[in-house]
């Protein structure tokens, strides 16, 4: 009897000690939201779910992450979700033998050039295209700083950190495409050998140089040409080709600093695209005489690098990440 | 009685002002054009330089042209309208000068420069035209005073 008794006490003992250590089995595992549209600037996080079998919720569990078709909509560890091209895939969750999936529609390139967040906060660089352009330079392959992809933001900030230390102050910002920026430097006046001219941001030739009587009988019986420059820094991930039927004027270069933002908005700075590259494009024109319209030169005797060698903006480390 | 000079002294006067003076400015747009002063637009300085200076000059040469074909007569004209005529077109020559140097000193481009002169040119221009046609009709057959 007092044995009886005695285990009779001891099994709630034993019972409660067991409850202490009961492990709790994932049964259901789901994703939030199971259906979204991803546009490139605007990353989305999915949010997994996991449940026991009482429906309780566990939190913590190493939740696994892919992408059917990582051409439309790539996913990190993490699961954010980053639009890459139009179209529809599906992104799985999972854990262990459980899954879980969402449907992620990126809209086409009419919808995201019709995205009011877009058109209402930047001007767009003449486009699709840029006009044909003096020469080009690529920058840099990628924004790509390590692991991670890059804020559009940080490459407008570096580049514009160029500028300032090249004695450029002025420029304009532009969006390129459905998520890239342009940035436009001010015209600047450089000689023969692109080197910038003391009058730099001047178009007049008159008071540059001291003013003797050599320098009166040149002007009086020599034309006074004239050569500008206009760089223009463009990140986007879309491949880069010249509109060669516009064809850019000294005239609309000038408008370009004019009709700009002053700065990317929030929704442009926080985007990351992956693959994007950083262009230089390089706008020079000629005037022959002072009465003579600039014309842009198609052939520059001075290449891509060099233009902004003799700008003072490269080699910058400030360009690269 | 008004004082008088002998016409053919005066249109020589008065030719010998303009051939110096056309020629000076002939020479020097021909010398900034072979140069490559005015570019491809050298034709339009031409144009603003020829009809400034080549109607009167052309008036002038052809009168005295035709003086030297006449028979030996002894003509006169009005002094003073001689004077004024004559001095009115060193003024006017010697503005066109003054405009073409001192183009180099503003700021203005050549053909622009060229574009602004008529504001004061062809009030002065018009005015030697009219002294030009006084110093002519006032002539007259019979000595000099």
């Amino acid at each position: 009897m007092r044995a009886s008794v005695m285990i009779l006490c001891a099994l709630p003992v034993a019972a409660l000690a067991c409850g202490g250590e009961r492990v709790m089995v994932p049964a259901t595992l789901s994703v939030y939201p199971t259906a979204v549209t991803v546009i490139p600037w605007q990353p989305r996080q999915m949010v997994p779910g996991v449940r026991t079998a009482e429906g309780t919720v566990l939190s913590g569990r190493a939740v696994t992450w892919s992408s059917a078709n990582p051409e439309v909509a790539a996913v990190d560890s993490n699961g954010l979700v980053i639009a890459l091209s139009s179209g529809e895939t599906t992104v799985t969750a999972s854990l262990d033998t459980l899954r879980a999936e969402a449907t992620i529609t990126v809209p086409g390139q009419t919808q995201l050039s019709d995205n009011p967040i877009f058109l209402a906060s930047m001007p767009q660089f003449p486009g699709p295209q840029p006009p044909q352009w003096t020469t080009r330079f690529l920058l840099a392959e990628g924004l790509v700083t390590g692991a991670q992809p890059e804020p559009l933001g940080e490459a407008f900030d570096r580049i514009g950190d160029a500028l300032r230390r090249a004695g450029v102050f002025e420029w304009a910002t532009y969006g390129f495409g459905d998520s890239g920026f342009a940035m436009v430097a001010r015209l600047e006046h450089i000689g023969d050998d692109g080197f910038p001219l003391e009058s730099r941001w001047s178009a007049a030739t008159v008071g540059e140089r001291a003013f003797t009587l050599q320098e009166y009988l040149r002007r009086l019986f020599v034309a006074q040409p004239g050569r500008y420059r206009v760089i223009v820094f463009v990140v986007t991930h879309h491949p880069l080709v010249a509109d060669t039927a516009a064809q850019a004027t000294e005239r609309a270069a000038r408008g370009w600093l004019q009709a700009g933002a002053a700065a990317l908005p929030a929704e442009l700075r926080s985007l990351v695209v992956p693959g994007a590259r950083t262009h230089a494009l390089v706008y020079e024109f000629f005037r022959p005489t002072e009465d003579a319209e600039p014309v842009l030169v198609v052939e520059s005797r001075t290449q891509g690098p060099h233009h902004l060698i003799r700008a003072g903006l490269w080699p910058e480390a400030a360009l690269l990440p | 009685m008004s004082e008088r000079t002998d016409v053919t002294r005066g249109q020589r006067r008065l030719a010998m002002v303009w051939l110096t003076g056309a020629g000076i400015l002939l020479l020097l747009m021909i010398v900034q054009t072979m140069f490559g002063r005015y570019g491809p637009q050298a034709s339009r300085a031409w144009s603003w330089l020829l009809p400034t200076v080549l109607p009167t000059l052309s008036l002038i040469v052809g009168a005295v042209a035709y003086e030297a074909r006449r028979q030996p007569a002894s003509a006169t004209v009005d002094r003073f309208a001689y004077r004024v005529a004559l001095w009115l077109s060193v003024a006017y020559l010697a503005l066109v000068l003054v405009t073409q140097l001192m183009q180099p000193v503003t700021g203005l481009s050549p053909l622009a420069m060229m574009d602004l002169s008529s504001l004061w040119l062809g009030p002065v221009q018009g005015l030697v035209g009219i002294a030009l046609g006084v110093f002519f009709v006032s002539r007259e057959t019979g000595s000099a005073g």
